[in-house]
């Protein structure tokens, strides 16, 4: 999968950036290596249940918020 | 993502079925090559492929603001512009992909998902020419 590569090399950079912040840093190459065992789950198991499916849209529709407010208060920042 | 391979099958299978069409089909060309099979025929795209790309981009978001905190990243600056247009592309391309699953229309939703996908990668790109 391609986003695989994607998170693999964004966590390549926040590993580099890591050792001049620390903590913060070293928080996004564990939310990357999240994220990847997360690509490996996904091709694992497949939500089969009406349940799982459920919970899959419920996760959706959380992170879509979550994302939407993180990126826009980084991409102000970016902008200056 | 099995899913994925067994609708990319179903669709490799369809251009197959129509390539093998009535005797009234016109014959291929000598000409020219038959037309390849277009990368949306291979792509599809379900609730868990959405959350992964939302939990990337969330990723290089948070990558963005550490590498702002570090000073690695100037803000205003030209590389800055453009990772927060590529974060600002993927985040909008997600949520039209992630709106057109829910409104169960699977070929916007992959065409979204690709244009997610081709932003967020440039997100990367942009990530590591700032960390030079």
């Amino acid at each position: 999968m391609n986003f695989a590569s994607i998170i693999a090399a964004i966590a390549d950079v926040a590993e580099k950036a890591a050792p001049l912040i620390g903590p913060e840093a070293a928080a996004v190459v564990d939310l990357a290596e999240s994220v990847l065992k997360l690509v490996d789950t996904a091709k694992a198991d497949l939500p089969t249940t009406a349940e799982q499916r459920a919970e899959l849209s419920r996760t959706r529709d959380q992170l879509e918020q979550q994302v939407n407010a993180h990126v826009d208060k980084t991409t102000r920042a970016l902008r200056g | 993502m099995r899913r994925f391979l067994s609708l990319a099958l179903v669709a490799a299978l369809s251009v197959s079925a129509a390539a093998c069409g009535p005797a009234t089909t016109p014959p291929p060309s000598t000409a020219a090559p038959p037309p390849a099979v277009t990368p949306l025929g291979d792509t599809s795209v379900d609730e868990q492929a959405i959350v992964i790309a939302y939990q990337a981009l969330e990723v290089a978001a948070a990558t963005a603001d550490t590498l702002i905190v570090t000073k690695v990243i100037t803000p205003g600056s030209q590389r800055a512009i453009e990772l927060a247009n590529a974060l600002d592309g993927a985040k909008t391309w997600l949520n039209v992909a992630s709106a057109a699953l829910r409104a169960g229309n699977a070929t916007n939703a992959a065409v979204a998902f690709m244009q997610a996908q081709a932003a967020l990668e440039g997100a990367k790109n942009a990530l590591k020419g700032a960390e030079r």
